[in-house]
């Protein structure tokens, strides 16, 4: 295969938060013989609080972070920036997308994204 | 290992448009496929820490860590939390595309504003967020004195 049938997209994601600000999520890709596997850091989100949309080759996250407990006081450290995360790939026509798996776990969405029969390799029997 | 202290307070309101800059510079750096280049690879996992009356609340982003991979510990006034973030395993058959995840030994260690009752300090880890609650010593809340 030429081309890489997830891409990841340097644009900014049509979805932002309220606020206009978002964070864009450390993303990790590896592709086996069947799949793409997407792994994305979201720490501090609610397994509710993650959309992930898949239109016309473009899959897109958002998460929110969970409310604020709210916690009042002096910030000594605010590093985390914005509570919404978001970021968008670009999917290849190799992927089905009718068949996607979803999980998360310890702060981490992995996403797997498999791959049209016809583009999985195969072996081929000699008669 | 890395090993760096955290002298409080760090956190003027005056820096946050700074700090807003930090966090825009690692997008920028992420989107052209420079993550080494964060703050996050340099400084160790990114924290939150509010000080309120009774006592001080940390949060720390820690995706992909297990409990059992993590260490929190206290010596005197300084916090110190020791971990792992184990690299993803992936099949033998399988090859990376993109890795921009940061993995591998991560220590920190911050210099608390108050000192702290050290067993009655709680942490939880979950969605990647470790959050540690550390109330202060009796005789750093403030009082109120009666007036006879």
């Amino acid at each position: 295969m030429t081309k890489a049938d997830v891409e990841v997209k340097t644009t900014h994601p049509k979805e932002e938060s309220e606020t206009g600000r978002y964070r864009i999520p450390a993303a990790d890709v590896y592709e086996t013989a069947d799949a793409y596997v997407l792994l994305l850091d979201l720490p501090g989100v609610e397994k509710e609080g993650i959309s992930l949309t898949l239109e016309k080759g473009e899959m897109r996250v958002k998460a929110v972070v969970g409310e604020d407990p709210g916690i009042r006081g002096r910030r000594l450290f605010s590093e985390t920036g914005p509570a919404t995360f978001a970021r968008s790939f670009t999917l290849g026509e190799g992927i089905d997308t009718h068949s996607v798996d979803a999980q998360y776990d310890k702060g981490v969405l992995t996403v797997k994204l498999y791959k049209h029969e016809g583009m999985k390799p195969r072996e081929i029997s000699i008669n | 290992m890395m090993m760096r202290v955290n002298r409080f307070p760090v956190v003027h309101p005056m820096w946050e448009s700074v700090l807003d800059f930090d966090a825009d510079l690692d997008r920028v750096m992420r989107e052209f496929g420079w993550p080494m280049l964060t703050s996050r690879a340099t400084r160790g996992p990114l924290m939150n820490l509010v000080e309120s009356e009774k006592e001080s609340i940390l949060e720390m982003e820690l995706p992909g860590v297990s409990k059992e991979d993590l260490r929190i510990s206290l010596e005197k006034d300084v916090l110190t939390i020791t971990g792992e973030r184990k690299a993803q395993g992936i099949p033998e058959d399988a090859k990376w595309i993109r890795s921009e995840s940061v993995s591998g030994k991560f220590q920190r260690s911050i210099s608390l504003p108050h000192p702290v009752d050290p067993k009655a300090i709680a942490a939880e880890l979950k969605n990647g967020i470790l959050r540690v609650v550390l109330p202060k010593g009796e005789e750093m809340r403030p009082r109120e004195i009666a007036i006879r």
